[in-house]
């Protein structure tokens, strides 16, 4: 709880309620239709069937006034221009316009989607003309700028920087989409800049062209695409999270920081790449939370080669491969027995990544069954599904660059959920902490919405928040 | 500027650079090839050191103050330096009656004289009885010269890892996690009024998932008690600070309530109010 108001939840996208969960009831509503159609073509049927029979039939010569009466009656009913016949031909008319609107909805989403694709590797190859044609002038001011940068005293230097940051966090915390589409762009401006390796194209997005995956797939092989791990178990440590039973999706929170924090300071170095897994319930009958922390070194260029949790890692799931902290959580989970188990996976930053990445992943959900998948502060655009049976939702803070990495809103499917909250500040740094996190998650706890609070009995109701005392906590270190 | 701030800064430019290096995909901001795991420069020395860590174990044991030694776990591989973490449970009832420097610094010099080689950090990691926890880190190799100085030097054939960046770099707090300050803290919020017992006063580093704070856990009697604990770390010299962090424990199954305050001068939207309240922070912000 944090000691002031809950942070504003912007947006909740896709989930129980969201576009695409109204498209499959449409859908479904269509079925109905065509059903409730076919039901009344075969009851037009028992028109000519009732007027056929010999018994009724013979009976017509007792009273042919009434039985003439009746024909009309039976036949207008089934046949005539209100008859069944009719109506069932109305439906089916609904049924195939219902239809028609999904499909028109869907491809104008697609259509909206290949074009912003298709705008964002333009830009990123107009960066690149644009760069070189402005090469001179930008070169002039820069010597200029550095120029009078030099002249400044020690402290005037750092307060300049700071300004500049400042003033680009804030840039980024009050127009995220075009930091976004920047980032979509990348897929072109590399394209430029590696013309003809061959190396991109095409794109496995929805454009044939290079994109932000391609992009961060490209930068994973540059580093050595390295996916050899090793896991260490170290048992029931002091320290982490706490072996009580989260009750809500704050308390998640909480113990995932708590996590997280097993590497507290710079001498902890021992404990970087920790996960947990914490058994709730009572066996045989039990479920596991699984606590994944995002990237220890998030220098562009590794500092250490060691580290599972580094930006390599990064390019890779952005990329869509496999990375040794995906194998690693998998290994450690097969060594904690959760093979054949309900499981939950709960990550921030790379830790999210991850984790959406597992649940997608059919060699790895044949092993677990992942309920759910909580994520805070990730990009998870480059998973395109989960499967039905995984429900997932996804914290996004305002003015955290990192969500933003993929390039793309997140796929609206109806058992994935993406809430956007607003704690940001013009501290891009700061605004990735999971105290924020927290703080959106105690917001989500709060909130009425109707996809949200889907989510959140779900993950009630398969007992993951049932609070009070769990069973053990283990915990492994996944290194290189 | 604190070491703080600087990491702070770092991490700014680093998440910049991250959303260039993706929106731009510069193959200049890849590796360099071929790079050695930074674990392959840690001397191998007696590796696992079992009968090193066993003989130290039973010196340790015989420490005054010291109840047990609960757990020893040794890594050379997959880090920069050699690590030793041991658990210690202490005699002692609560850390307000509980002389925890003295008792650590002789487990300390105790490794420090022990065969365990290499030994570049050793982690101490502190239990009392009433479930006081404290982690206590001795940067061995990076600060050689103090510690020889004060216990002389190491056995004689004992080697030393290189020094890692982040560790000369970071400064204060942010470098060992002020463990006696923290102490200090502890001490002081065991006389706050509703507060049973401290179960535990650390410091957390900035990091690129996680903000600088001073968590502080204490069970309390059901009195909300986390303005006051606050005011105890604010007018502490811990720095620097981005988060205050209070869990109060009820002693139950139930989960434990967590008060943040935000006090970051620049971007802390509780830091105002609080130094309204409580006036400036001893330290420079």
């Amino acid at each position: 709880m944090s000691s002031g108001t809950l942070p504003p939840i912007e947006s909740v996208s896709g989930g129980s309620h969201g576009v695409q969960a109204g498209y499959e009831q449409m859908l479904a509503l269509a079925e109905r239709y065509e059903r409730q159609a076919g039901d009344f073509v075969e009851m037009a049927g028992l028109g000519a069937k009732v007027m056929a029979n010999g018994d009724l039939l013979e009976s017509s010569i007792l009273s042919p006034g009434s039985f003439a009466d009746a024909e009309v009656q039976v036949l207008d009913a089934t046949t005539g221009v209100n008859g069944l016949t009719v109506r069932a031909t109305g439906i089916e008319a609904d049924a195939l316009a219902v239809r028609a609107v999904v499909a028109a909805f869907k491809a104008s989403d697609s259509l909206s989607r290949h074009a912003m694709e298709m705008l964002d590797n333009a830009l990123g190859k107009l960066l690149f003309v644009g760069t070189i044609v402005t090469l001179p002038a930008l070169l002039a001011s820069g010597g200029i700028s550095y120029a009078y940068y030099s002249t400044l005293s020690p402290e005037e230097q750092e307060a300049l920087k700071a300004q500049i940051a400042e003033n680009l966090g804030q840039f980024l915390h009050d127009h995220p989409e075009v930091a976004q589409h920047l980032i979509n762009g990348g897929g072109g401006l590399l394209e430029s800049l590696v013309p003809g390796l061959g190396l991109l194209n095409p794109g496995d997005g929805p454009i044939d062209q290079a994109t932000t995956n391609d992009a961060a797939r490209l930068l994973a092989l540059l580093v050595g695409n390295d996916t050899d791990y090793s896991v260490t178990d170290l048992g029931d440590v002091d320290g982490g999270a706490r072996a009580t039973t989260p009750g809500s999706l704050e308390q998640l929170m909480q113990q995932l920081s708590a996590t997280n924090d097993l590497d507290a300071s710079e001498a902890d170095a021992d404990m970087h790449g920790a996960i947990q897994v914490q058994q709730v319930g009572e066996k045989p009958h039990e479920r596991y939370i699984v606590y994944i922390p995002g990237t220890d070194d998030m220098g562009p260029i590794p500092a250490s080669s060691d580290l599972a949790r580094d930006m390599e890692t990064n390019y890779q799931l952005i990329g869509g491969m496999d990375s040794a902290y995906g194998r690693g959580i998998e290994q450690a989970m097969v060594q904690a027995g959760l093979t054949g188990k309900d499981v939950m996976l709960v990550g921030h930053s790379q830790g999210g990544m991850v984790s959406a990445s597992l649940a997608a992943d059919p060699d790895f959900t044949r092993q677990f069954n992942v309920q759910h998948v909580v994520t805070a502060g990730a990009p998870t655009a480059q998973v395109p599904s989960l499967p039905d049976s995984t429900h997932a939702i996804h914290l996004e803070n305002r003015g955290d660059a990192v969500p933003l990495l993929d390039g793309e809103d997140n796929p609206d499917q109806p058992n994935r959920t993406t809430v956007k909250f607003d704690e940001g500040s013009s501290d891009v740094a700061d605004n990735h902490g999971m105290n924020h996190y927290t703080n959106g998650a105690a917001a989500a706890d709060a909130s009425t919405n109707a996809s949200i609070r889907s989510e959140i009995d779900r993950m009630r109701d398969d007992g993951y928040l049932s609070g009070g005392a769990s069973g053990p906590v283990q915990t492994f270190v996944i290194t290189r | 500027m604190t070491a703080g701030s600087g990491r702070l800064a770092r991490m700014r430019w680093g998440v910049g650079i991250i959303v260039v290096c993706l929106a731009m995909g510069l193959a200049a901001c890849s590796n360099p090839l071929g790079q050695q795991p930074s674990s392959a420069r840690v001397p191998t020395g007696c590796g696992g050191c079992e009968a090193e860590i066993a003989a130290l174990v039973t010196a340790i044991e015989q420490t005054p103050g010291v109840r047990a030694v609960t757990t020893t776990r040794r890594t050379t591989k997959g880090v920069p330096q050699a690590y030793l973490r041991i658990g210690l449970s202490l005699a002692g009832k609560d850390v307000g009656s509980t002389d925890i420097t003295s008792v650590v610094d002789a487990v300390a010099e105790a490794a420090w004289r022990s065969g365990v080689n290499p030994l570049d950090v050793l982690v101490l990691e502190v239990t009392l009885a009433d479930g006081y926890r404290e982690v206590e880190r001795f940067l061995l190799g990076a600060d050689r010269d103090a510690y020889e100085e004060r216990w002389g030097a190491r056995p004689a054939g004992s080697e030393w890892s290189p020094v890692p960046d982040e560790q000369v770099g970071a400064a204060g707090c942010e470098r060992d996690g002020c463990a006696d300050l923290m102490r200090d803290i502890a001490r002081e919020v065991a006389r706050v009024a509703g507060v049973e017992a401290v179960l535990g006063a650390a410091y957390v580093s900035d990091s690129p998932t996680n903000s600088s704070s001073a968590d502080v856990t204490v069970r309390t009697d059901g009195t909300d008690v986390a303005d006051a604990v606050a005011e105890v770390v604010w007018r502490s010299r811990v720095t620097p600070i981005t988060l205050i962090s209070v869990t109060a424990d009820l002693g139950d199954d139930s989960f434990p309530e967590t008060t943040t305050f935000q006090v970051d001068p620049d971007i802390g939207r509780d830091h105002d109010r609080l130094e309204e309240q409580w006036g400036p922070r001893p330290v420079e912000e």
